[in-house]
């Protein structure tokens, strides 16, 4: 049990974390795969060798080449420009809608968890609700008769995946909430939301910031299902699954349309869940599988 | 009474279509045919063609007493007992030179017989087996084969009898009489009657009727029962192109009548149809397939293949897969980009039609709209525009540039038109002219009030053709210094925000054409936007021209065939120099027939009369 | 126990009512109009007036819900606006599809992610488990779209005895062909779906089933056990293997959901007869109640899963008391 509140922010405590991180040698190949990938989204107009909006349609399905390293799409686009692109969308995509996700999840559950009683009764139904509803049926449904901007994406994604969060840190607040400095912080008279912003969340960071990776993941794996069945990113900008989707009709004829955005999700995906696999060993030792 | 009367003083030119190249000599003997059908004899070269529809051959002709041919299956299949006859009354009536009759499939010596199944795939599942309240294609192909109208095209897009023998029209073209065949049954037994298409129309033209084809029918006043077999509709004003929407499949009465027209689509009968027509519903299997059985008492001769099975699938690609892997011998639709890949591996197993769609993709340009209003920005759009080119990379060369709104295969079709070939320079000159003289930092022109040469295209989400279209054009239009600006819709959105309350600068959509030239609710100044701001009929780029409007009221109520097609020609003439939209280009619809599969007549609006397809046999070969 | 499992239903019935009002204001809020679907696109404004008396579309929001569920509870899902078919008819003519392909991958998944998770967890960091868990981490990465088209074009195409689609051959009846040629048709379609959906769900499965198992061999009624000498097999199947289930138990019920939109995807690259294809259709056709109903059932049957899986964990744990 956590005695001291402020020992994961020492020094200390981070070399371990970083120490036992380290270790995972999966993981850490993730993250460097990630930060490269980072990079890319972040300097894609330098890296894109063409516009990716730019049409050739005298040059459709041209086969990966020294001038089109991906080959090009059935619009004669540069298929390496809208990948490079496409990690730009492709990983906000995963990242706003986890932030969304794990936002509502770290706050409905830590309110539900602290509060309890009503508060609690009721956001555990809330969460119990939109746990019960495919996820996918969701999506569909609002995604397919909504406006299919990149927000209302993002904000969709987001908004239908925090309840596993939420259930989680509901059941660590419990925990902690008994814990003698919360009660000793109370009898300080902080209030609720500096007790829970000061002295609570710090402490249930560890299972966060391994859900935030696996929900990044899972958020950039739904995008891509949403724009297979067409209702996802829109033409012409391109994230990987937007991509996959417009080549998929090419699969034959085309197949590297497909092969580098389908490849590029698959790595991504993987890397994130690795890294959270490690994050787990690393803050949760007693996790350690 | 006169059979066909709006056609009496024409003879029809035929050219080639597809594989089954016509010959001289067929075409001649098609001018025979098509002059029986008016006069029944020809009496200067002493030969007599006598129809009879119900009579196994349909048509044979004498000469001099002599029978000489017989035409089965409209002269497609020319019996070969008479070949030689069929030669001679040839030779008889044209002199061309002999050549044999190809029936597309090189085996004219064929006798068709009952038998065999086949399966047709289809992406999507066909939402409601109603002709009155279905619209998709789906749904279509399946009534299309239970259900028997009063009419039918042929693979001229002309009408030709079907459950009507023969009509007329009174002096003033207000009362249009139609006799029915006496020996058409619906598949439960019961006798399709002059009741049954009563009803029919009357369900449509129904204050609750919840379809989407009221408007069709709008010029009837109202269908009455002459006796048993005899229907008279009777018109508020002359109406020609109603003939062509007399098509729609007949409707059991027996089976409705209980119901309110409002509930008909409630009705189970819907789900497991009976019709009068060639096919039989047998079952559906939701989301897997339809069966469909041969009817054996059906009116005319056929049908010959025992089973036809309709597959659904959620994938185009997959169903192509599907195709190679042997699950169907018959696609209605081969994406343009497979169709070289299907035709290289697969010519063995497959035969492969391309036929122009009946429609087309256009760009429809609102014409109060301060930029749009000069004609000569939209021509300097139309040049800029390398349409040909669209066609021939994202349709991989299947299709056909339009330049007004008529398809060339049509009888109304004008080939004089302007064809706006890409020109950036004729743009850039119209547009100068226009006073977009000024060009921006961003290469984007300006007028002198300072303006901006922006146009904001609005469509829907989804189809692939359209956007590629669009982001081609977009790029291609930045090049002569217009920034065109496209953005994308949720359909439903689409229609309410924009296309139904005529609010848009310009919109990109297709229309889907009847076989009927007849374009009045798209291009009458009084099928607009009304006072109080309601869109009446399609005409939301909101077009005016006083000399339209009255060749689409003449062309409406002309019974003269070559009249028509003069008024047509004019119409298309005035819409190719003003534009009120940019007309795009038609899709080729490419299918794949299994080669065992005989006995088709290909056309624009897809494969027809099914009751004569048949599976060929070893007994055969 | 009957208190028990009366107090949980009891607890469902708010949940129930929230799925409907969600199923029902998701709809709601959408742009368009249901009037859309039945009248032309240039109807006049007493036609769509009409049409919407007709339909009772005309009524207060919370008068057109009340109705849809009484309705509901009376089993009447209302007709689909496009097909006029009765709603519940159109899904219990798919949702046993969609329920068999389920099965069939849930069967699938537990008998062989169980035994590897065990296996892997009792050799530990042995190749053996590395390729385990590497593989698990492979399969929830690998998009199920692009891996089942890559099967289609990789396997169904090039090899006759595959399907590319579908559920059943046309025409293999058991009345016909008997019980053999049946199962195996059945099996071939089965094939490359199960195998997709499998592959993603058994990763987590097998990783859940590992670390439990390595939890409970470390505790201390495993090593009491062992020091008493007693055989390992027994330790193993006897009390490391019974404890390390009953997470699994839960799982079930999480995993259901995650079928369910799983199956959205496949049964649409499989062209499978399910609710997944019926749901597709219906969205992109608007299908008002089709939509709501879908998503009623779907929700609905997770929360029963929930409830069994419940059920279940207090069945098989002895710790567990209910009352």
């Amino acid at each position: 049990m956590r005695e001291n509140p402020d020992a994961e922010h020492t020094e200390d405590f981070k070399r371990m974390t970083w120490k036992r991180f380290r270790r995972h040698k999966l993981a850490v190949a993730g993250l460097l795969l990630l930060i490269v990938l980072y990079l890319i989204a972040a300097l894609a107009p330098y890296i894109a060798t063409h516009d990716f909006a730019a049409v050739d349609p005298a040059n459709r399905f041209q086969p990966p080449s020294g001038e089109h390293f991906f080959g090009t799409d059935r619009l004669g686009r540069d298929v390496f420009t809208r990948v490079v692109w496409g990690a730009r969308i492709s990983l906000s995509v995963g990242f706003v809608a986890a932030a969304v996700a794990v936002t509502l999840g770290t706050i409905i559950g830590a309110v539900s968890g602290y509060f309890g009683g009503t508060v609690d009764h009721v956001l555990q139904r809330l969460t119990e609700l939109v746990m019960s509803f495919p996820t996918m049926f969701l999506l569909l449904t609002i995604i397919a008769v909504m406006d299919r901007s990149i927000f209302n994406i993002m904000l969709v994604v987001g908004v239908t995946s925090w309840p596993g969060l939420a259930r989680l840190v509901r059941s660590e607040v419990l925990a902690l909430k008994e814990q003698d400095f919360i009660e000793a912080a109370r009898a300080a008279g902080a209030t609720d939301v500096r007790i829970l912003a000061r002295h609570i969340l710090p402490n249930i960071m560890a299972p966060v910031i391994v859900n935030v990776t696996l929900r990044i993941a899972a958020a950039i794996l739904a995008e891509s299902s949403l724009s297979f069945l067409g209702i996802g990113i829109q033409e012409p900008f391109p994230s990987w699954g937007s991509i996959l989707n417009a080549g998929r009709n090419h699969l034959r004829n085309a197949p590297w349309i497909t092969m580098f955005p389908g490849l590029c999700i698959f790595v991504t995906v993987l890397a994130f869940n690795y890294i959270g696999d490690g994050l787990r060993d690393a803050l949760d030792p007693k996790l350690k599988t | 009474m006169c059979f066909r009367n709006e056609r009496s003083s024409t003879s029809k030119v035929y050219h080639c279509r597809h594989k089954s190249s016509w010959t001289r000599a067929t075409a001649a003997c098609i001018l025979v045919y098509e002059k029986v059908t008016t006069e029944g004899i020809i009496p200067e070269d002493g030969i007599t063609i006598v129809r009879n529809p119900a009579a196994v051959y349909p048509l044979t002709a004498t000469h001099n007493g002599k029978e000489v041919a017989i035409f089965m299956n409209r002269l497609r299949q020319v019996s070969a007992l008479l070949l030689a006859a069929a030669l001679l009354l040839v030779a008889a009536c044209s002199a061309a030179p002999t050549t044999p009759v190809d029936n597309g499939s090189g085996e004219e010596d064929e006798i068709p017989a009952v038998g065999g199944e086949i399966t047709y795939g289809m992406t999507g599942e066909p939402v409601i087996l109603n002709p009155l309240l279905a619209t998709d294609s789906p749904s279509s192909w399946v009534n299309n084969r239970v259900y028997a109208g009063l009419v039918r095209a042929d693979e001229n897009l002309q009408l030709e009898p079907y459950v009507a023998k023969n009509w007329e029209y009174s002096e003033d073209g207000l009362e249009w009489t139609f006799f029915l065949r006496d020996d058409v049954y619906f598949h439960d037994g019961e006798q399709l009657t002059a009741d049954d298409v009563v009803y029919t129309y009357e369900s449509i033209l129904h204050p609750e009727y919840t379809g989407a084809r009221a408007s069709l029918y709008s010029a009837i006043d109202e269908v009455v029962a002459e006796g048993e077999h005899t229907v008279q509709f009777i018109l508020d004003e002359p109406f020609v192109p109603l003939l062509s929407n007399l098509t729609i499949g007949i409707l059991p009465s027996h089976l409705f009548e209980d119901t309110p027209v409002a509930e008909m689509r409630e009705l189970n009968v819907n789900i497991e149809p009976i019709g009068a027509g060639p096919y039989m519903f047998k079952e559906w299997d939701s989301g897997q397939r339809i069966i469909l059985e041969r009817n054996p008492d059906f009116f005319l001769d056929g049908p010959y293949i025992e089973q036809v099975r309709v597959r659904m699938y959620g994938d185009e690609q997959v169903m192509l897969a599907s195709l190679e892997a042997g699950d169907i011998d018959l696609l209605g639709s081969i994406p343009p980009d497979d169709v070289d890949r299907m035709m290289d591996e697969y010519a063995d197993r497959f035969e492969f039609h391309h036929l122009q769609d009946n429609g087309y993709s256009y760009l429809g340009l609102k014409q109060t709209d301060p930029v749009l209003e000069d004609v000569r920005v939209r021509q300097a759009l139309l040049y800029g525009m390398d349409r040909q080119g669209m066609v021939d990379n994202i349709l991989n060369g299947q299709g056909t540039v339009m330049n007004a709104n008529i398809p060339p295969f049509s009888w109304a079709h004008n080939e004089d038109l302007n064809p706006y070939e890409y020109d950036p320079d004729t743009a850039v000159e119209l547009l100068e002219e226009a006073g977009w003289t000024e060009i921006d930092s961003d290469g984007i022109r300006r007028n002198e009030e300072g303006g901006r040469l922006e146009i904001q295209v609005v469509t829907s989400t989804g189809n692939t053709l359209r956007e590629d279209t669009l982001l081609i054009a977009q790029q291609e239009l930045a090049d002569i210094g217009v920034d065109l600006q496209p953005d994308f819709y949720e359909w439903s959105v689409l229609l309410n925000q924009y296309l139904d309350v005529a609010q848009f600068q310009a919109y990109m959509l297709g229309w889907s054409l009847g076989l009927d030239p007849d374009c009045y609710i798209y291009f009458h100044s009084s099928e607009g936007v009304n006072e109080d701001g309601n869109l009446v009929g399609y005409n939301d780029v909101e077009y005016s021209n006083p000399e339209v409007d009255e060749l689409l009221e003449r062309g409406r109520t002309t019974f003269d065939e070559e009249k028509r097609a003069e008024i047509y020609g004019e119409i298309q003439e005035i819409l190719n120099e003003e534009l009120p939209y940019l007309f795009m280009f038609s899709r080729d619809i490419v299918s794949a027939v299994s080669r065992d599969i005989r006995g088709m007549t290909m056309s624009n609006i897809g494969a027809l009369f099914p009751e004569q397809w048949y599976v060929k046999t070893e007994s055969a070969e | 126990m009957s208190a028990f499992i009366l107090r949980r239903l009891v607890h469902m019935i708010p949940l129930l009512v929230g799925i409907t009002l969600v199923s029902f204001l998701i709809m709601q809020i959408a742009p368009g109009d249901p009037v859309d679907l039945l009248t032309e696109r240039n109807a006049t404004a007493e036609e769509r007036a009409r049409v919407r008396t007709l339909y009772g579309l005309d009524r207060p929001l919370y008068v057109q819900y009340w109705i849809w569920l009484t309705n509901m509870l009376q089993g009447d899902f209302g007709h689909s606006y496009v097909r006029g078919r009765p709603v519940l008819e159109m899904i219990a003519e798919r949702l046993p599809n969609t329920v068999y392909l389920n099965l069939v991958v849930s069967v699938l998944i537990y008998s062989v992610a169980i035994p590897i998770g065990v296996a892997s967890a009792l050799r530990q960091y042995s190749t053996f488990d590395h390729t385990v868990t590497g593989t698990a981490f492979l399969g929830q990465a690998l998009p199920n779209f692009w891996f089942g088209l890559l099967l289609i074009y990789g396997i169904a195409l090039r090899t006759e005895a595959i399907p590319v689609g579908g559920i059943a051959t046309y025409g293999v009846t058991l009345a016909e062909h008997g019980v053999w040629p049946v199962l195996v048709d059945r099996i071939r379609h089965l094939l490359l779906p199960v195998i997709v959906m499998g592959f993603s769900a058994m990763a987590g499965v097998t990783r859940y089933m590992r670390s439990g198992m390595l939890e409970v061999i470390r505790k201390d009624y495993v090593r009491t056990a062992r020091a008493k000498g007693l055989n390992e097999r027994i330790v193993i199947y006897k009390h490391a293997m019974r404890n390390a289930l009953l997470p699994i138990v839960t799982i079930v019920g999480f995993q259901l959901p995650v079928l369910f939109s799983g199956s959205v995807i496949i049964e649409n690259i499989f062209s499978w007869p399910g609710l997944g294809t019926l749901s597709v259709d219906a969205v992109f056709m608007r299908d008002y109640m089709v939509v709501m109903a879908f998503n009623v059932i779907g929700a609905t049957l997770v929360i029963l899963g929930n409830f069994i899986a419940d059920i279940l964990y207090v069945v098989v744990d002895p710790r567990i008391s209910y009352e």
